[in-house]
């Protein structure tokens, strides 16, 4: 897995992950492995718009739409997809 | 539960929620409400009985089916998931159904098809919050309404939380589903004088259920050759969600006794 960013300032993948993974320990979910999947650990439809309005809070609207996280839920593929939605 | 990896076609129709922990008896093949997503039975892995692994069905529309074309007619619905049952070694080795509402019609006809295909296979089915296939659908449609009294009739049957149904983009994603699959379920019939079936059903429904109450599921033991029952477990429509304890161990007491 190549890191994603381009930028100076943006953070790597693996930071995004760890953002993605501590996000998710705030909601009451452990997902400390990239691998580990949202809702197969326990993520519902409630904690994922919880998860989607923390991620606009933190890297702007549309961080991470709802299209991306219910289709592609593992923590690697919700850093993924913040990171391709908040490339300017 | 570790995490995904590659996901095979098994994976993405039938993923396993729970593998059995000692000698598999039997499986137990969850199939959710109309828009309902196999998560919903994660749940049920804490105390489901030990030997029984838990699978749930995973339609298109929703996780990563989000974008594949969905049903709209019962027969390749039908045709489809029986196909990825046989194709996951269920269908012919020992197993029982759970459905509720939408997912209880698709049950019934699933363990119809098992039966003349893999007879005896089909230990038991649980059917929960669903008409039996001779009562009339109760009106109105609710797939015939404008978009906002559907969304009021959602509202209204509970099941969805209320920041779930204010969030327009999420709801964007979920309504098309949840209408094709409701829409399904009522335009479901059977033409009477179906042959029973040789499995014991379980009927349940819930005691405050203004739909899909006593009077609309009483039939369904006159569905099956075998022992059939019809219960009622307290709660509304969405009684599998809000008394999982009670519905759990109703399972597993029954699961037990049909070795």
């Amino acid at each position: 897995m190549s890191n994603p960013t381009t930028g100076t300032d943006r953070p790597d993948a693996q930071a995004l992950q760890e953002w993605v993974s501590d996000a998710c320990r705030g909601l009451g979910l452990d997902l400390p492995d990239p691998e580990n999947d949202f809702f197969e650990s326990g993520g519902t439809s409630l904690t994922a718009i919880r998860l989607i309005s923390r991620a606009e809070e933190v890297f702007g609207e549309d961080a991470l739409p709802p299209e991306d996280l219910f289709a592609h839920s593992t923590v690697r593929e919700i850093a993924a997809a913040i990171d391709r939605n908040t490339r300017s | 539960m570790t995490g995904s990896g590659p996901r095979a076609g098994v994976d993405r129709w039938l993923p396993v929620l729970r593998p059995a922990r000692r000698a598999r008896r039997l499986r137990l093949v969850c199939l959710p409400y109309a828009g309902g997503s196999p998560d919903l039975f994660r749940p049920w892995a804490d105390q489901l009985d030990h030997e029984v692994e838990l699978l749930a069905l995973r339609l298109p529309g929703r996780g990563v089916r989000l974008r594949e074309p969905l049903y709209d007619s019962w027969e390749p619905l039908v045709e489809d998931v029986f196909a990825a049952l046989v194709e996951a070694g269920v269908a012919a080795e020992p197993h029982a159904f759970f459905g509720h509402s939408f997912g209880a019609r698709l049950a019934y006809e699933l363990a119809d098809r098992a039966a003349r295909e893999f007879p005896g296979a089909t230990r038991r089915l649980f059917v929960s919050g669903s008409r039996s296939p001779e009562h009339p659908q109760h009106r109105p449609l609710l797939h015939e309404m404008a978009p906002d009294a559907y969304l009021d009739a959602v509202r209204a049957m509970g099941g969805t939380p209320a920041e779930v149904l204010d969030d327009p983009a999420v709801m964007r994603l979920f309504l098309p589903t949840m209408r094709a699959e409701m829409r399904l379920a009522e335009i479901w019939s059977r033409p009477p004088g179906q042959p029973r079936l040789d499995v014991p059903i379980t009927a349940m429904y819930g005691r405050d259920d203004p739909v899909d109450g006593r009077a609309a599921t009483a039939g369904w033991r006159r569905h099956s050759l075998r022992p059939s029952e019809l219960l009622e477990l307290p709660g509304g429509h969405f009684f599998l969600d809000t008394h999982r304890d009670l519905l759990l161990a109703t399972i597993n007491a029954r699961l037990v006794s049909t070795a």
